[in-house]
């Protein structure tokens, strides 16, 4: 590292920070005071440099600033700049103001960028999360992650000095640089970027400039501009040039309320500084000069869990203060931190094992104090966030604003123009945006009429609507985007449901979304991967196979990524069938869910490459396995027979095994369920259950009759009354069934003697009409 | 290190079968005492807490082997709670290495980790704090001479860190018997006289207990003595490249102290951690849930699988170890005699081992026979 990078008394002064390190914003504020300069260059959005004003309105913080693209295929996508009051970026604007620079972005704008696929967070680190440098330095350092690693390095001891800070940082920035094995193409772009603006405003400011931008930039930055070498390899900076495939055709650029909650959730490539509830502590104590700070938070904690109805006596606050502190001397920290605070109440107040994903309430009480609970707001006067323009402008377009008396809206989605209407009424529905209420429709999930696909919309203004509009905000810049967002928030903060993620599915169809949103697919696969509830999984099966196979009006027929998901939940329900045990009391879900197994693989062997033979297999085993129950086996052979997977031979071979009076009636129900075609089509199976049934002796006859009944229920009149033609016509001594005659006039007596008789049942509440089981 | 059993130490420690870790480790231990020179640390203690944790985690800078795998965190969570002079309670599955840990600790902090009650339906108090030897209990009355020492007893005395294996396995009464000692760090002999009637703990003084949640489980503990305890869950090893190489390192040491010359290969290796790993996760590699076992299936039941399918391909195959190896010792060994979990594991088969690619996966699922 070139040693004048440290220089904090030259013309041009590298500030490294991480973004939303209050310790990094500290050494903004000291070194503004310090030099007094002329400029204050920052890395964000250069495309927000004629607004810069607007960031001067007393907001309530956090709030972002949201660069947002249309591109050529019409999708939207946003990003999001977002500052807390502990933000490097955010107190650099401040101090700017404070000593009379000129403060500028000097990023590359959002919509030049290449990433729009998959960050979406601007100030995530994911390079200083992933260099393989951070390992190597934990280990040394005895740390166990990188987040405890920079609060050791520079958080944690108020005695550092702003030229301690500045090292420390630029020094752990340089070797994750250096032993980067790759530096992305954008990330040169930018920095290229970012360097002609800072020559330009060494042409132009009379006095000492201060750039301060990512860690992961500055030493790049200095070498651009001080011709030495790079941290980098030459060939790390090898990667071939990315390729825009998708141009922005529109963008736009603004403000908008954020959230600490949404802030401390980000993952993955997203990550970011989490914590925010217990950094802005920090920082406020840090500027008042106090040291307590895990005193305040803790007593913090303590209201949080009392208000939950945990109690935590002053004998468990002593074991926490003493084990926290001494904690905190044994990682060698000056001050109990974050993580001490944490550790010291797994350690001492919980009394039971922690399995390894969930979490203790005490401690999910700690983290939401630390998670912080507040919301940004606008000042007035500012532009409004461009997600409530946008609400407005669609509103507008489809002439559904709410007006103040309420009024019902019923659309045929047949029509293009309902269809549209219908799916900005659903996006709304999703973002929770107040008065705009579906009262009937279509029944998605039932789906016994689909003769006509319609909907019925309340619509009536709410004095909660602005308010709804502006908070779902946070969610995007465009309703669609902020919708899609939504739904990826909720399908994560689902555990494991195959059936829940099929209901965001449809949601997602509903408002015409999702083609897009790989990060909810790749959610919902999770969700059914997951499932180890077998009813819950071919229930979504039966709902994705409509939507694959039959929802044309939604224009989800035929989709890719829902065949994905199709499959996948397919070979989950396999995967389950054997594990299925004994489940009572749900013969008819059970019934339900072979069929659905059946249809999907019927109707997706050649569009999605079902294999036929592995579902043969694992029915083949259901149907054999002796301790199942006699339905399972039953539904088992039914579903083999009808797929052509079993000769009438097998059937019958699978019969005689559950050929017991208390086995025979749940068997031929499964059977009959699955297999009714074939049923009727082969006398030797009738003339086979005769013989059984022969065989009974009367008490016999008597317990499996019940069963029987039930299993013969499956055939409507006709069947049955063709069954018993075939029965009698292997006896020679019978005589011939006469004819089934039934006239109009009959048919319509006997349809208006059972309506009454559902009526009468419905009544009087016995067993719920004609969908009552 | 007080063991004294008539042989020269070096070949004492080789003839030994399983040598404790503070004689193993003599050497490291002597050498991060003497780095730590007077640096404070908790009265009674041979180490500073760092040390210890050095001790444990390994520091190949320094040539500490590393002994433990696990988080840093949890660790650091276990020395303060003795450091700050509460017991520790170490609890979690089966074969997580809880009772090696506790070793390892009592002979970092003390110096010896031989203090050790074993827990069971049948221990009695005489067992935990002391008893007497009769004959001269009667010639002399209850003198310090007629006292036998029990461990507790003794690391009391000797303010030493006292281990506690498998605390839930005993009876609720006789699990309260540490509460006063505990609380107030003091044994009372009623027996005895004035002088001796009671004992003070020295410091140092501290107890690791042990229990296994597969057993009766810490919910029986009394609220009282869970008080006295900070609880440490040792999870399974998260990380399976971890995980294979710590099986790897174990089945070979245990292989080579068999005299048998043969190691698994990497292929075979894969195997048995993936499947011990994924059937104890309930869950596979990408992410599909599957019905949990009622077996543990712990790290050490996959040394000993490893171990045995080496065993048995050496005596009887040739020295090559196959698929069909493992599965043989893993009916054998750890799914035992449960029909269900049998059932279980023919799924895993069907579905997780068909789908992977790869000749040792597939040889693996040819072997499903045996099941």
């Amino acid at each position: 590292m070139h040693p004048s990078i440290l220089d904090t008394a030259g013309r041009t002064v590298f500030v490294p920070v991480r973004h939303h390190s209050p310790a990094c914003a500290q050494l903004v504020r000291a070194l503004a005071h310090e030099r007094r300069p002329a400029a204050i260059l920052i890395e964000g959005p250069s495309d927000f440099n004629e607004r810069l004003g607007e960031l001067d309105l007393p907001h309530t913080l956090p709030i972002a600033i949201y660069s947002y693209v249309r591109l050529d295929d019409d999708t939207r996508r946003g990003a999001f700049y977002p500052f807390c009051e502990y933000s490097p970026e955010w107190q650099a604007l401040l101090v700017a103001r404070e000593v009379g620079a000129h403060a500028r972005f000097i990023d590359l704008p959002w919509s030049a960028c290449a990433a729009f696929r998959t960050v979406s967070h601007r100030y995530a680190d994911r390079e200083l999360r992933e260099s393989p440098y951070i390992p190597t330095l934990c280990r040394r350092l005895g740390v166990e992650d990188f987040d405890s690693l920079w609060d050791l390095l520079v958080e944690i001891d108020p005695a550092l000095t702003p030229a301690q800070v500045l090292e420390r940082v630029h020094q752990l920035c340089y070797h994750i640089r250096a032993t980067s094995a790759q530096i992305s193409q954008e990330d040169l772009r930018r920095e290229a970027f970012m360097a002609a603006q800072i020559r330009s405003a060494q042409a132009t400011a009379a006095g000492p400039i201060l750039v301060v931008t990512g860690g992961f930039h500055s030493y790049a930055l200095f070498a651009q501009l001080n011709e030495v070498a790079p941290a980098e390899s030459d060939e790390a900076r090898a990667e071939p040039e990315e390729t825009l495939n998708m141009t922005p055709v529109e963008q736009g650029i603004a403000l908008t309320p954020y959230a600490d909650a949404r802030l401390d959730s980000l993952t993955g490539y997203e990550a970011g500084m989490a914590s925010p509830g217990f950094y802005q502590r920090a920082w406020a104590d840090r500027a008042a000069g106090r040291a307590d700070t895990h005193r305040a938070l803790l007593a913090q904690a303590v209201a949080e869990l009392r208000r939950r109805g945990q109690v935590a006596s002053t004998a468990d606050l002593i074991a926490v203060e003493t084990s926290a502190r001494a904690l905190a001397a044994l990682r060698g920290q000056p001050q109990v931190w974050r993580q001490d605070l944490i550790d010291a109440i797994t350690g001492t107040l919980i009394k039971e094992a922690l399995a390894p994903d969930t979490r203790h309430p005490l401690l999910d009480a700690l983290l939401a104090v630390f998670r912080g609970a507040r919301r940004g707001a606008l000042a007035a006067g500012t532009a409004l966030p461009p997600l409530v323009r946008d609400i407005h402008a669609q509103l507008a377009a489809h002439q559904l604003a709410p007006t103040s008396t309420s009024r019902t809206l019923r659309l045929e989605l047949a029509a293009p123009a309902d269809l549209a209407r219908s799916r900005v009424l659903h996006r709304l529905r999703i973002l929770g945006i107040r008065g705009f209420e579906r009262r009937e429709g279509t029944d998605w999930l039932g789906r016994a009429d689909l003769t006509t696909i319609w909907e019925a919309w309340q619509i009536g203004w709410s004095p909660d609507f602005d308010a709804s509009c502006i908070e779902a905000a946070i969610y995007g810049a465009a309703l669609g985007e902020a919708a899609t967002a939504r739904l990826v928030e909720q399908a994560a903060a689902l555990e494991r449901s195959a059936e829940r993620a099929a209901l965001l599915l449809l949601d997602a169809c509903l408002a015409g979304l999702g083609a897009q949103a790989a990060a909810l697919f790749e959610r919902l696969t999770a969700l059914v991967r997951h499932d180890a509830d077998f009813f819950s999984v071919a229930v979504a099966l039966g709902h994705l196979l409509y939507l694959y196979r039959y929802e044309d009006t939604l224009g989800a027929v035929g989709r890719a990524d829902i065949g994905v998901l199709l499959v996948e939940t397919f070979e989950r329900a396999l995967w389950l069938l054997e594990t299925l045990g004994q489940p009572q009391g749900r013969e008819r879900e059970l019934l339900r869910a072979f069929a659905a197994i059946v249809q999907t693989c019927e109707a997706g062997e050649r569009l999605l490459g079902l294999d036929r033979a592995e579902l043969a297999a694992v029915l083949r085993r259901a149907a054999g396995a002796t301790a199942a129950r006699p339905l399972v086996r039953g539904a088992a052979t039914g579903a083999l027979w009808t797929l052509g997977a079993a000769a009438v031979d097998q059937v019958r071979a699978d019969l005689a095994s559950c050929a017991a009076p208390e086995q025979l009636g749940d068997f031929l129900t499964g059977l009959f369920a699955l297999a009714r075609e074939s049923a009727q089509r082969h006398p030797e199976l009738v003339a086979a259950i005769d013989a059984l049934v022969m065989g009974f002796d009367d008490e016999a006859y008597l317990q499996a009759l019940p069963a029987l009944r039930l299993a013969f229920s499956f055939f409507t009149p006709r069947e049955k009354h063709y069954l018993a033609r075939t029965l009698l016509a292997a006896e020679p001594a019978a005589a011939a069934l006469p004819d089934l005659e039934v006239g109009p006039a009959l048919a319509a007596r006997a349809l208006a003697a059972e309506a009454r008789l559902l009526g009468a049942l419905a009544r009087y509440g016995i067993r719920g009409g004609p969908h009552g089981g | 290190m007080t063991h004294d059993d008539g042989l020269a130490p070096g070949r004492a420690l080789a003839e030994m079968q399983r040598p404790a870790a503070e004689a193993l480790y003599a050497d490291e231990l002597a050498r991060l005492a003497v780095a730590d020179a007077d640096a404070p640390r908790p009265e009674g203690w041979r180490l500073t807490p760092r040390s210890v944790l050095t001790f444990v985690l390994g520091d190949a800078a320094r040539g500490i082997s590393a002994k433990f795998v696990g988080s840093r965190r949890l660790l650091e969570r276990c020395v303060v709670a003795l450091a700050t002079s509460r017991g520790l309670m170490l609890i979690g599955e089966p074969g997580t290495a809880k009772s090696y840990l506790s070793e390892l600790l009592a002979a970092a902090i003390s110096g010896d980790s031989t203090l050790v009650i074993q827990g069971s339906a049948g221990t009695t108090e005489d067992a935990i704090k002391y008893s007497w030897n009769y004959a001269l209990l009667l010639a002399e009355g209850p003198t310090e001479q007629a006292l036998v020492p029990a461990p507790l007893y003794r690391g009391m005395r000797a303010g030493k860190v006292v281990r506690f294996e498998e605390i839930t396995r005993c009876p609720l009464e006789i699990q309260d018997t540490l509460l006063s000692i505990l609380s107030d760090r003091v044994m009372a002999v009623p027996e005895r006289d004035d002088s001796g009637r009671m004992l003070f703990a020295r410091v140092g003084f501290n107890v690791i207990a042990t229990a296994n949640t597969r057993d009766r489980g810490v919910n029986e503990m009394s609220a009282a003595l869970k008080r006295r305890f900070n609880f440490e869950t040792i999870p399974p090893i998260a990380d399976i490249h971890l995980e294979m190489e710590l099986v790897q390192r174990e089945t070979e040491r245990l292989l080579r102290r068999s005299g048998v010359p043969i190691s698994l290969p990497p292929a075979i290796l894969e195997v048995l951690v993936t499947t011990f790993h994924e059937l104890r996760a309930s869950k596979t590699a990408d992410g599909k849930t599957l019905e949990p076992l009622s077996t543990a299936m712990s790290t050490a039941e996959a040394v000993s699988v490893g171990y045995a399918a080496g065993i048995h391909a050496y005596y009887y195959d040739q020295g090559s170890v196959a698929p069909a190896h493992l599965l043989q010792s893993l009916l054998g060994s750890a799914i035992k005699d449960a029909p269900e979990d049998r059932e279980r594991l023919r799924h895993y088969f069907n579905h997780v081992v068909k789908e992977r690619g790869g000749a040792a996966w597939r040889a693996f699922y040819e072997a499903r026979t045996e099941l």
